[in-house]
């Protein structure tokens, strides 16, 4: 992993909460409430760049890597159907022991600039063995 | 969290792995190939870890409902496979979540309170 990514913009992009994607979550989710939590957890920082874009600005070994941790903030659900303006950058890079940590910001605005959501999501890329 | 109660997700299935997987487009063959994830040491594919918390989240939401919860802030700490079923137990920040042995997949803290 580069440790001096700090900072890297990794992808940014107008998008929009396709309801045809918004129903695929809600039928992998299953539930009576699954529409409802889908509003909250329509996307997560590491895919929406492609693994490519994160891997790439990262310079992690996918193979080692595991999601360790994820925050979500919400000020408000995503709408099916709405654009949204979406930001990903590395935010922390660090060493712990023989691993590396990296923190992935995700944000994501409305037409108007408003924050929805932030998402900070956390990968943890083992010492090779 | 004395608002939340107990409560356990149905048990997660292969076809629920690769929905998730379509939806989101996240296609990591650990999620979807055995023999990729046996090379990882793993007894078979894990779910995804944003699967995992939204299932999770789900369970919350089902009792206070989504406008109530502005911040989930989780730590995964073991991965989840199909079949597993997770029990959230409330906990005083937010949750813990085990699986069927009683082993600990993660933890969360939680804010509450009105999202507009």
């Amino acid at each position: 992993m580069d440790l001096n990514s700090k900072g890297r913009l990794i992808h940014e992009a107008e998008l929009t909460v396709e309801p045809v994607k918004f129903a695929e979550l809600v039928a992998a989710i299953g539930t009576p409430t699954a529409g409802e939590t889908a509003s909250l957890v329509v996307w997560f920082g590491a895919t929406i760049g492609g693994d490519d874009k994160l891997v790439q600005a990262l310079d992690m070994d996918l193979s080692r890597a595991l999601l360790s941790g994820q925050r979500y903030d919400w000020n408000r659900p995503f709408q099916p159907g709405e654009t949204v303006r979406a930001r990903l950058s590395v935010e922390e890079v660090t060493e712990k022991g023989s691993n590396h940590l990296a923190v992935i910001l995700a944000e994501f605005r409305d037409a108007s600039g408003e924050l929805i959501q932030s998402q900070h999501t956390t990968f943890i890329e083992r010492a090779a063995t | 969290m004395s608002v939340l109660k107990q409560g356990t997700t149905n048990e997660v299935t292969r076809v629920q792995i690769a929905r998730f997987a379509g939806a989101v487009g996240d296609f990591n063959p650990i999620h979807l190939d055995d023999a990729f994830a046996a090379k990882a040491g793993l007894p078979s594919v894990i779910a995804h870890g944003p699967l995992t918390l939204a299932l999770i989240l789900d369970v919350i939401v089902a009792q206070i409902g989504a406008d109530s919860i502005q911040s989930f802030d989780a730590r995964l700490r073991a991965p989840v496979f199909p079949g597993d079923a997770l029990t959230v137990v409330p906990s005083d920040v937010g949750v813990e979540v085990k699986n069927g042995a009683d082993a600990i997949v993660a933890v969360a803290s939680l804010k509450l309170g009105s999202v507009e």
